[in-house]
């Protein structure tokens, strides 16, 4: 396992498959459209969280 | 980036990009030292912390592409060369530059397969590749190495604009 890995390592190609080289570009695409559209709204599940978290802290039951 | 960083970190893109375009290789005579000396200049610029700031991009950088070198549709050097990247920029720069890599390859990979006819029959087959992962008992045709593309040159492609474009997101 450990030398294949070396092995695999220590080769200098410097080419992409094609299908390959899509599909990276369609998983980049896609995770900037996840970020830019839902990022503020993660954003405001973890201020929510903190919020109550915070307010758990400061007022104990 | 400071701009002693931008102009070795752009040197060795452009020797690595054209090495791929003539030889398909990027040469770890380029990539290893490279890899050094990007660590090296973010540790003596800023100390310890510098230091941990190259190698989490180095990381970062390594780990991007890594899948593909695992199933073989990359090769090593990409990996490498986009460590060389994280170690000089840092983490967040590292992934701008792999945005824009993966935009321009992805780009210029749609042109050449429409240039050459292939665009449909190769989408259909990477549905067919997708749907195969999910569980569907049909079998694409293996990917052929015929249409391969030299990705060092999209690392530098990328990288150039990650530098001179606005980011295209905030971390």
């Amino acid at each position: 396992m450990l030398q294949k890995m070396r092995k695999m390592f220590k080769n200098e190609k410097g080419q992409g498959l094609v299908e390959y080289i899509l599909i990276i570009a369609i998983v980049a695409v896609l995770a900037i459209v996840v970020l830019k559209g839902f990022g503020k709204q993660i954003q405001g599940w973890f201020g929510n969280t903190q919020d109550k978290l915070n307010n758990a802290i400061e007022n104990p039951d | 980036m400071s701009s002693i960083n931008g102009i070795f970190l752009l040197s060795v893109l452009l020797i690595a990009a054209i090495t791929d375009l003539v030889r398909r290789k990027i040469y770890d005579w380029l990539t290893l030292p490279a890899l050094v000396l990007g660590v090296a200049i973010n540790t003596i610029g800023a100390g310890w912390p510098g230091l941990g700031f190259g190698l989490l991009g180095l990381v970062v950088g390594g780990l991007l592409f890594l899948p593909f070198l695992l199933v073989e549709g990359m090769g090593a050097g990409d990996i490498k060369l986009m460590a060389v990247v994280g170690a000089f920029g840092g983490a967040g720069f590292v992934l701008q530059a792999w945005f824009y890599t993966a935009v321009a390859g992805g780009l210029w990979a749609v042109a050449a397969l429409i240039i050459k006819g292939k665009l449909i029959a190769t989408l259909k087959n990477l549905l067919l590749w997708i749907g195969s992962m999910l569980g569907s008992k049909r079998k694409p045709a293996p990917f052929s190495e015929q249409d391969a593309l030299p990705y060092a040159a999209f690392i530098f492609l990328g990288t150039l604009a990650a530098l001179f474009l606005p980011p295209v997101f905030v971390i």
